[in-house]
């Protein structure tokens, strides 16, 4: 199930088998919660971790609308701790290494001896152009421009 | 007794040919016109190398200002504003985009509604009379103090005072960017069935909007010896979402020329830029300091890109 639910996030499956998976993700609170844990290390991945996605919202809503089989499953602390202490060290450990190694990945440099390179017209950054445009033109045909792909 | 009155009238008399003759005045009456004015019409623009014709349609309905422009040639894409309250829709091959916008100062409506940092650093200056769009226009030329602008070329309708055409200039007199009507009609009209956007229906919407953290965010830079007139009038700060990094987003004017000063972290693996390019009429200089990249971007000359980006320090 980990395996599928990790294909999921890597946009590996089909419509049919998202339904499948949803089906069996509602039914078992383990894998309920190996899905929140696959979705944080996926956001902070792709650097998504302050947004929420669509299909995160709409896995969300698919478990809330599932009262029955939630039902089925005994809520006591006993259980409820037995279950968590098998694998939440595991996936968190993971989880944790994983955000170290994002973090390191992106975190910025902090030193003046990195070696510059000399800006040239093709590698102007377009999010920056588009930015400009977007909040400080007084010509509408570049004002009106959507998305980084319209700056040549 | 006669003598006191006689000066009274004559203070009175010089005082208000004073205030009706002040030049500037015709600034602040163009920036009038065009937020209580209706008006429609075809306008044409620069787009790079490219000229791109575009519809306006501006309206004054009680306290709100009501505009809607779109593009007649390429892509399609339009704006629609209602006061503040900025929305644009372009259109790609599978959705359509929506952005908010803060607010927006497009043609015609470009001139500020106060003149008082403009005097400190242009002089205005009047040409003949000539015709633009079928519409009698005179021409006021802003002339800048200093080599850190360009020199505003504009004909304003004689009727109205709505700019029918602006051109942009460099100080060897050479075109940096022109917009003009073609075809302009001002009038009453109080419909407003306009106002909305013209796209297509069967594509799915998407919405970007990101947000602002700068009331969080820390300012951990100063600027020093920024060209004269220059103002800070906009600081953004969004999150870059791929990379995960701040981008510090600062807006300068000087009531005309707009510059955007960007302050990013560097990544590890990616090499800074420094030095100055350009693309069409905007220059772009870039500087590496202490781990960011700092980027100006601006419709003004290369030496006032060059001097913001080194105006900075941490």
């Amino acid at each position: 199930m980990k395996d599928k639910i990790s294909s999921l996030f890597d946009n590996e499956f089909t419509d049919s088998e998202l339904d499948s998976l949803l089906s069996d993700v509602t039914k078992n609170k383990s894998h309920q919660t190996n899905w929140s844990y696959y979705q944080i290390t996926r956001d902070v991945l792709q650097g998504n971790y302050v947004t929420s996605s669509p299909m995160t919202a709409k896995i969300m809503q698919a478990i809330e609308k599932e009262p029955t089989q939630m039902g089925g499953f005994v809520q006591n602390s006993a259980t409820t701790l037995r279950a968590e202490f098998n694998y939440l060290p595991h996936v968190f450990a993971f989880s944790v290494l994983i955000l170290i190694a994002a973090m390191l990945f992106n975190s910025p440099i902090n030193s003046n001896s990195v070696n510059s390179v000399l800006l040239v017209q093709d590698e102007i950054p377009a999010e920056m152009m588009q930015a400009h445009f977007a909040h400080t033109a007084t010509n509408a045909s570049y004002f009106v421009q959507t998305g980084f792909s319209n700056i040549k | 007794m006669g003598k006191r009155i006689l000066l009274f009238f004559l203070f009175v008399f010089t005082s208000n040919t004073f205030a009706q003759s002040d030049p500037w005045q015709i600034i602040v009456d163009a920036h009038q016109a065009c937020r209580n004015l209706n008006y429609q019409g075809v306008f044409q623009a620069e787009h790079l190398k490219e000229i791109r014709s575009l519809e306006i349609i501006h309206a004054r309905h009680g306290e709100q200002e009501y505009t809607r422009i779109n593009t007649l040639d390429g892509a399609p894409s339009e704006m629609l504003s209602l006061g503040d309250a900025t929305f644009v829709y372009g259109t790609n091959k599978n959705n359509v985009v929506i952005e908010k916008r803060d607010q927006h100062r497009l043609f015609p409506s470009v001139l500020p509604n106060s003149t008082t940092n403009l005097r400190k650093v242009y002089q205005i200056d009047f040409g003949k009379n000539d015709r633009v769009a079928g519409r009698a226009a005179k021409v006021v030329i802003l002339m800048p103090n200093d080599d850190f602008r360009y020199f505003y070329h504009f004909w304003l309708d004689q009727e109205t005072s709505i700019p029918l055409k602006m051109i942009v200039s460099d100080h060897a007199n050479q075109l940096i960017e022109q917009t003009s009507f073609t075809k302009v009609n001002v009038n009453q009209k109080k419909d407003l069935s306009w106002f909305k956007p013209d796209i297509d229906l069967s594509k799915e919407y998407v919405m970007h909007e990101q947000e602002d953290l700068s009331s969080s965010a820390p300012r951990f830079w100063k600027m020093d010896n920024i060209p004269n007139g220059f103002k800070e009038i906009s600081f953004r700060v969004t999150r870059i979402s791929g990379p995960n990094v701040l981008n510090h987003h600062l807006i300068y004017s000087d009531g005309l020329a707009y510059l955007s000063l960007f302050i990013q972290p560097v990544r590890k693996g990616q090499k800074p830029k420094e030095g100055s390019a350009s693309m069409g009429n905007t220059n772009i200089s870039a500087r590496y300091i202490k781990g960011h990249q700092i980027m100006a971007v601006g419709s003004v000359p290369k030496k006032t890109v060059e001097s913001f980006v080194n105006s900075i320090s941490f």
